[in-house]
Order: C-alpha cells, then sequence, then structure tokens
C-alpha cells in the first residue's frame, strides 16, 4: 500500500536516488588496492614465520597468530577479488589485444593467491605479489601510461609497479 | 526535514533492494552503529549505507550490505558534513520495514 503510493508519486514527482552500487561506478579501476592487498599478505606470511621461529608461542601469541592468519587469508581474497573486477569488467577486447598474455596472468594470480591462503610459504606471498605487479603493468600499458618499479618505503619493503603520473 | 530516495544497486540487499524507498531525516539527535544513512561521496555521489564505525570526533566509516558493493576501505572515511540523512524506514517493494 505504502509502496504503491511512494511509487506513483515517484512517476510524478521522481525521488531523488541514492546509489546502492554493486561496482566501483564510472570507470574507476586500479590495480594498486590488489597491490596493497599482496603486500599486506606478505607482511602477514613473514610475522607469522617470525612467530614460528620463536618456538613456544603464550596465549597473547596465539591470539596473535590467529589473527595474522585471518588477516593473511582475507587479503589474499582481496587479491583476487581486485584483479577479477579489472579483469572481467575493465578489460575488453582492445585490452585484451594490447596483453595478450592476460588470461593467463590473471588464472595465475587466482592459483597463487589460493595457495596463500592455503599454507605458510614466503614463497607464495612474493610470487603473488610479482604476479600482481605484472597485472598492475598490463593495467597501466592499456592506459598508455608509463610505469616503473621502485621499493614500497614501507614493512615488506618489496618493488611495487607504479604508474609514472604528472 | 525528511527526504524520500529511491534506491538503485543491489549492494544494501537483503535490507534494500533496488527500487525500494527509503524515508530519511536531513536532521538526527545522533548517528550510531548498524544505522542506514545517505551520503554524498566525493568519487561515487550520493550513497546509501550502513554505518561501520564512528570514531570519537564523529567521522564515520560504512559499509555495504554484501560482498558485491563497494568496500570500506574503498570509500572511505566520511566526514559529518558529508552525511545528508539518517534512514527512518523504508518501504520495500515486498513489505514495509523499520530500520
Amino acid at each position: 500500500m505504502i509502496y504503491k503510493v511512494l511509487q506513483s508519486l515517484d512517476k510524478r514527482y521522481s525521488f531523488p536516488q541514492a546509489e546502492a552500487h554493486c561496482d566501483v561506478p564510472c570507470g574507476i579501476y586500479d590495480p594498486s588496492t590488489a597491490q596493497i592487498a599482496a603486500l599486506t599478505v606478505i607482511r602477514m606470511l613473514d610475522q607469522i614465520k617470525e612467530l614460528a621461529d620463536q618456538g613456544t608461542l603464550t596465549i597473547a601469541d596465539q591470539a596473535k597468530l590467529s589473527r595474522l592468519v585471518s588477516q593473511k587469508e582475507e587479503h589474499a581474497e582481496a587479491v583476487k577479488q581486485e584483479v577479477r573486477i579489472i579483469w572481467g569488467d575493465y578489460f575488453k577486447q582492445p585490452q585484451f589485444d594490447q596483453v595478450p598474455g592476460v588470461h593467463e596472468l590473471v588464472h595465475n594470480v587466482m592459483l597463487t593467491g589460493s595457495k596463500c591462503r592455503q599454507n605458510i610459504d614466503q614463497e607464495n606471498g612474493l610470487a603473488l605479489l610479482k604476479l600482481v605487479n605484472q597485472f598492475a603493468e598490463a593495467f597501466w600499458k592499456t592506459k598508455e601510461i608509463e610505469t616503473y618499479t621502485a621499493t614500497c618505503p614501507y614493512l615488506p619493503k618489496q618493488p611495487v609497479v607504479y604508474p609514472k603520473l604528472g | 526535514m525528511i527526504g524520500i530516495f529511491k534506491i538503485h544497486g543491489e549492494s544494501m540487499h537483503p535490507a534494500l533492494s533496488s527500487g525500494d524507498f527509503v524515508v530519511a531525516a536531513r536532521f538526527y539527535r545522533q548517528l550510531a552503529m548498524g544505522d542506514l544513512i545517505v551520503f554524498q561521496h566525493p568519487v561515487y555521489g550520493r550513497l546509501i549505507k550502513r554505518i561501520k564505525q564512528l570514531d570519537p570526533v564523529g567521522n564515520i566509516l560504512v559499509q555495504s550490505e554484501n560482498k558485491q558493493g563497494l568496500s570500506s576501505e574503498q570509500m572511505g572515511w566520511l566526514e559529518p558534513n558529508q552525511i545528508y540523512a539518517k534512514v527512518l524506514f523504508s518501504s520495500r517493494k515486498k513489505q514495509f520495514s523499520l530500520l
């Protein structure tokens, strides 16, 4: 009843819309979120290793370990999600033509992201960042923006591909 | 002052769906975690989201209702002056609900 009244009022006066977007609107895509998530995975793996090297864990250490594992897995999933969105929504035939190997690259990101969730090998985190950097390079190539690689100025101090802007 | 907004998009499903209406108050006593708010985002425009966190000076972090929506990180912290209205209740295609 109320809905029908509002619906007819809307037809006449057109209420303003409040957006509940299911995706990033306006073509805003940026691989930096995936890169930051990959760096977080590495950082979590490093801290897990530090705890492992410590030997016996106190209750506080165990609580920390639980949080580290949880964050590692959450951010590995975030990497997959961010890359999937750019590949699925932004990349179309012209971009596929510009980056011929992108399907295989994205698939490798998915597989390596899953490996990061499944175990605590540091090499997997580094491999994930390497792949995400390659993906970032490919993305900026489609925008005709040059990139450079620099070590991120915070832990885990790993190489990251950045766009040359301005 | 009261405003009526039509929802567009499914990021607030199951609480709200595209085509639903919400009635929102421009003036309100206070905001709390869990409240639905309509606000102006500098990148994404006028959005409706749920309050996830409030800091001591009144800045607000919001979230979508499902994983398909914009993440809290994507939207970032909002300042109080970006808030347009607090949702009082919704009128949905299938049901009426107080929020």
